[in-house]
């Protein structure tokens, strides 16, 4: 059976692009208010320094009966990310502005790929426009709806106008007014779906130090 | 000035300018050795002299610790290198996302026909239940993988995720080294034979260029290491170069040297040149002619001939200049001597051209002209300049010491047994050695760096493989599965680490169809419901995957494959022309002994070494020079027989070459060292040289035993200072040509008077 194989050869992580632009949606509902527009939330949300958080992703799959859980934290700072996937099986996934680091402690795996490489390229190009601000970009690649509840309660929602280069054909995101985003939602085209639940983290000298360490650890 | 040396003079610089404007030198020395008869030895010569593996820098990029791979500085210097005008490809160890992708792609529809070279044993155990369970579970694995985005894209295609299969296959054929290391492997394709030294040169200044101007903008943190037949091909370049440079300084000092000595006139060192030269010249200008080409290893080995042709004229002059006859008399008296010297020489040479070595015949032809030219000029246009340079030639140095010390002795007999007895000692130590890399500079720096660079990538043995032809593909393509099955055993019991065959980049119709008929025949609806339950078991819902069908598609053939990104993995592997297909199977290491053993013996595949290969035609070419020489031998004695109408007065004339050559192989065989094709040719030569010595001391036509001997003696000076030269260079092959002639003309000269008793007139 050569599928180990097969599979090691294809290491982008797909679930990289999506993390990675939930990394960055976390500077979105630090600062959301009633008030707010997209563009003020935009501009806020690229002045943020660091965002930490703990999440647990239950994954919806057509081909499995059942839903799979797992479960991390994630860290956000500048150009750096950092997702650490606790259980069910310990993994990390990092990135900095050269390269996407992929680590799997207990099977040794490890990879990387250029930020500028074709695939982690072909995914960064819908997320780009978030972590720059840049509202104009940002219409060029989705629809958006954004709206503020009248329970107070903020929605984006994200539907890519080239579905056949997204992986994902919709995205929710949904926090409470003045609070950070407590839930999203990722949906494929195929009907598979993906919830995350998060948790923000105080930002301390503590999980800045954790974040340097889990970057330093997927280097090798 | 006379007539005659005018004319010669005026018709130099045409001479010159015709043979500049006629010459096609082929630099390539495998064209030399191998006579390209059969299209086997065609590819094989194809193959050295333009082969990909040839054309290619395997390099090394070293940084200070095992890291994480530059992968920046890495692609940027590939991005550099590619835009080299002498570069065709770069490429690193592992698979770029869109090739993976691509060749996935490709590949997806012809799962089933690549899918094994013995499917009735592997198709029917796809759909085993153990093996659907299987399946089923790494297809769970890989939907809650970080790749299940991909996982999901092909198993909409291929439920049965059966592409794994394949893709392992043909990723087993591409390097994949570790993340972490000291070193990242990368391959630059240049577009020049690796023997081209000319481009190579500028190619490697190019990519040293790139590499170092790259590197300083990161820091000038790395090094880089490279090897490959250009690598190679360019020191050894250097090394002989080098060699030339110093040994020609030297040698041409120490000749001006004698000249001015002896002749005291630097006027006879030019005309001698000058002979020399025209000697050449007209012997490249007319082999050019009659082979359209000239090999620059005739002109290397054609070279040597100074030491024959530099006889005439210096026994000319010394005669001409030293006796109280006018120069043309004089020559006129020697001539016969001369021109006996002269012919059996060529007979020598005439017999070394029936070996069947392919350079040999040029040679044969080169020398021959060579010889012609000087002797022709010696006899025809020398004398007439000489005059007005009489007594020029050094009266008070004794040149005939030996000859007085000698004379009356009967020292025959012991010298003859002394030299049996070396000979007799040193029999048994002679061995032959056919292994043309014996005459290669010592490269040992070169290879250890080889051998260190090879380690740190997945690499192919250069210079052995299988070789596979039939009459047209299809039976090529099922020969090679044939020899893919053998292969694997090998690698199971562990003589081989890894081969590259066009399967499974491409199969044979045959093998195609019995895997898609067999597919067909195992996926019953029965299978279908089984792997539906293997799903579930699973815990994955069988009704969202695609039933599992075998496509319809047509076979895969070469040109589908050639269309495609797989194309490159292929490149070089194959040769088809009107009469016959031919593959290549390249091998990773390997133990030669039990591959050859495998293929002994099998038809339309044989297992080749080029290296064993060239040695086999070496020591066939060797064996039959050995026989061809002894002809030529049989052949000088009944030429001189006639002539002297005496066999007793041959073999004397012959007994200082025979004695000679007798001391020099017992020599060579006491001193342990190998014997080889040069070694032949060295020893030919001497025997030119010294039956010159004795048909011109025997003959002594001067009537003047000591001016014959004292032109013997300078002539065998320049001769022994020429090839002693050869003994400084670093290449061996130089110093097999000094060490075998320098020694045999000074034992040459020296045995005139003791083994050819003459009354010694004058």
């Amino acid at each position: 059976m050569q599928c180990s194989k097969y599979l090691s050869y294809l290491k982008i992580p797909y679930v990289i692009i999506w993390t990675f632009f939930l990394g960055v949606m976390f500077f979105v509902p630090n600062v959301v208010l009633a008030k707010d527009t997209l563009a003020s939330v935009l501009a806020k949300a690229s002045q943020q320094e660091m965002v930490a958080l703990e999440y647990r992703e239950v994954k919806h799959m057509i081909f499995l009966h059942d839903p799979i859980e797992v479960s991390g934290r994630m860290f956000v700072a500048g150009n750096d990310f950092v997702l650490e996937q606790l259980q069910s099986q310990r993994m990390l996934l990092t990135a900095d502005q050269h390269r996407l680091r992929f680590y799997i402690p207990s099977k040794g795996m490890r990879h990387s790929k250029m930020m500028t490489s074709s695939m982690v390229r072909k995914g960064l190009q819908f997320f780009k426009p978030l972590m720059s601000g840049d509202q104009a970009a940002l219409e060029r690649v989705f629809e958006i709806q954004f709206s503020v509840q009248p329970k107070g309660n903020w929605i984006l929602i994200l539907t890519p106008k080239k579905l056949e280069e997204a992986f994902f054909s919709k995205v929710f995101i949904e926090g409470k007014e003045g609070k950070p985003a407590y839930y999203s939602r990722l949906e494929m085209a195929d009907g598979s779906r993906s919830e995350w639940f998060f948790s923000i983290l105080p930002v301390s000298g503590k999980n800045k130090q954790i974040m340097q360490m889990l970057m330093q650890e997927s280097k090798g | 000035m006379h007539l005659r040396v005018a004319f010669f003079l005026l018709a130099v610089p045409f001479l010159l300018a015709a043979t500049f404007w006629q010459l096609d030198v082929k630099t390539d020395i495998s064209a030399f050795f191998i006579s390209g008869k059969s299209e086997q030895m065609k590819l094989l010569a194809g193959q050295m002299q333009n082969g990909e593996i040839s054309k290619r820098y395997l390099i090394s990029i070293v940084q200070e610790k095992v890291g994480e791979k530059p992968l920046e500085f890495v692609q940027a210097l590939q991005t550099e290198w590619l835009k080299l005008e002498g570069v065709s490809r770069v490429w690193g160890s592992s698979m770029g996302d869109d090739e993976m992708h691509a060749l996935i792609a490709f590949y997806l529809p012809y799962r089933y026909q690549l899918y094994s070279l013995t499917p009735e044993k592997d198709v029917p155990a796809i759909f085993s239940n153990a093996a659907m369970e299987a399946r089923a579970k790494t297809i769970k694995q890989g939907l809650l993988s970080p790749e299940s985005a991909w996982v999901r894209e092909v198993i909409h295609q291929d439920p049965m995720f059966l592409m794994s299969n394949t893709f392992g296959q043909l990723s087993s054929g591409i390097s994949n080294s570790t993340e972490h290391s000291r070193y990242t492997s990368l391959m630059v394709e240049s577009n020049a034979s690796g023997l081209d030294t000319d481009r190579q040169a500028v190619i490697k200044k190019q990519i040293e260029a790139v590499f170092q101007q790259v590197n300083r903008t990161y820091g000038s943190k790395y090094q880089l290491e490279m090897t490959g037949v250009p690598i190679f091909a360019l020191a050894i370049k250097k090394q002989v170069e080098e060699d030339v440079k110093w040994i020609s300084s030297v040698s041409i000092g120490l000749m001006l040297l004698l000249f001015l000595v002896i002749f005291r006139s630097f006027q006879s060192l030019v005309t001698v040149t000058l002979i020399l030269l025209v000697s050449a010249t007209m012997a490249c200008l007319l082999t050019s002619l009659v082979f359209g080409q000239i090999y620059a290893l005739t002109l290397a080995i054609g070279t040597t001939l100074i030491g024959v042709c530099v006889d005439y004229p210096i026994h000319t002059m010394v005669h001409a200049q030293a006796s109280t006859e006018h120069p043309v008399d004089a020559a006129k008296r020697i001539w016969p001597s001369l021109l006996l010297g002269a012919a059996t020489t060529m007979v020598g040479y005439t017999a070394l051209s029936f070996t069947g070595y392919p350079g040999m015949q040029q040679i044969a032809l080169y020398s021959g002209i060579g010889i012609l030219t000087s002797l022709l000029i010696s006899r025809f246009i020398l004398p007439f300049s000489i005059h007005a340079q009489r007594k020029t030639l050094q009266s008070n140095i004794n040149f005939d010491a030996w000859l007085l010390l000698m004379q009356g002795k009967s020292l025959k007999v012991p010298v003859i047994i002394l030299a049996l007895l070396v000979l007799w000692s040193g029999l048994s130590g002679v061995r032959w050695e056919d292994d043309l890399s014996q005459l290669s500079p010592s490269v040992n720096a070169l290879k250890e760096n080889d051998q260190r660079i090879r380690a740190r990538m997945q690499s192919i043995e250069p210079g052995r493989f299988i070789l596979i032809h039939a009459d047209n593909i299809e039976l090529a393509l099922q020969q090679n599965e044939a020899v893919c099955l053998r292969l694997n055993d090998l690698k199971k019991a562990g003589k081989l680490e890894s081969f590259y065959s066009l399967y499974p980049w491409l199969a044979s119709q045959k093998l195609q169809q019995e895997n898609t008929r067999l597919a067909r025949l195992n996926l019953t609806d029965i299978k279908k419901l089984g792997w539906s339950v293997a799903l579930e078991k699973e815990g994955l819902r069988s009704a969202f995957f695609v039933k599992p069908e075998v496509p319809t598609v047509p076979t895969l053939t070469l040109t589908d494959v050639l269309k495609s990104s797989a194309a490159r993995y292929i490149s070089g592997q194959y040769v088809i022309n009107d009469k016959q297909v031919i593959l290549t199977i390249w091998l990773g290491l390997h133990d030669p002994a039990a591959l050859k053993e495998a293929f002994s013996g099998v038809e339309g595949a044989q297992y080749v070494s080029q290296k064993d290969m060239i040695n086999e035609m070496n020591a066939a070419y060797r064996r039959k020079a050995v026989i061809a020489l002894a002809y030529g031998a049989l052949l000088i004695v009944l030429l001189l027989t006639l002539r002297y109408r005496s066999f007793k007065a041959s073999i004397q004339a012959l007994f200082p070459a025979m004695i000679s050559v007798a001391f020099v192989v017992g020599g060579w065989g006491l001193s342990g060292y190998p014997l080889s094709m040069l070694h032949l040719l060295g020893l030919l030569l001497l025997v030119a040289i010294c039956v010159d010595y004795g048909i011109f001391f025997h003959e002594n036509r001067s009537d003047n035993m000591r001016l014959t001997y004292q032109a013997i003696v300078i002539s065998a000076l320049t001769t022994m200072v020429a090839f002693s030269c050869l003994a400084l260079a670093e290449n061996p092959a130089l110093k097999v040509l000094a060490w075998t002639i320098a020694p045999g003309v000074l034992l040459g000269f020296l045995l005139c008077p003791l083994l050819i008793q003459k009354p010694s007139k004058g």
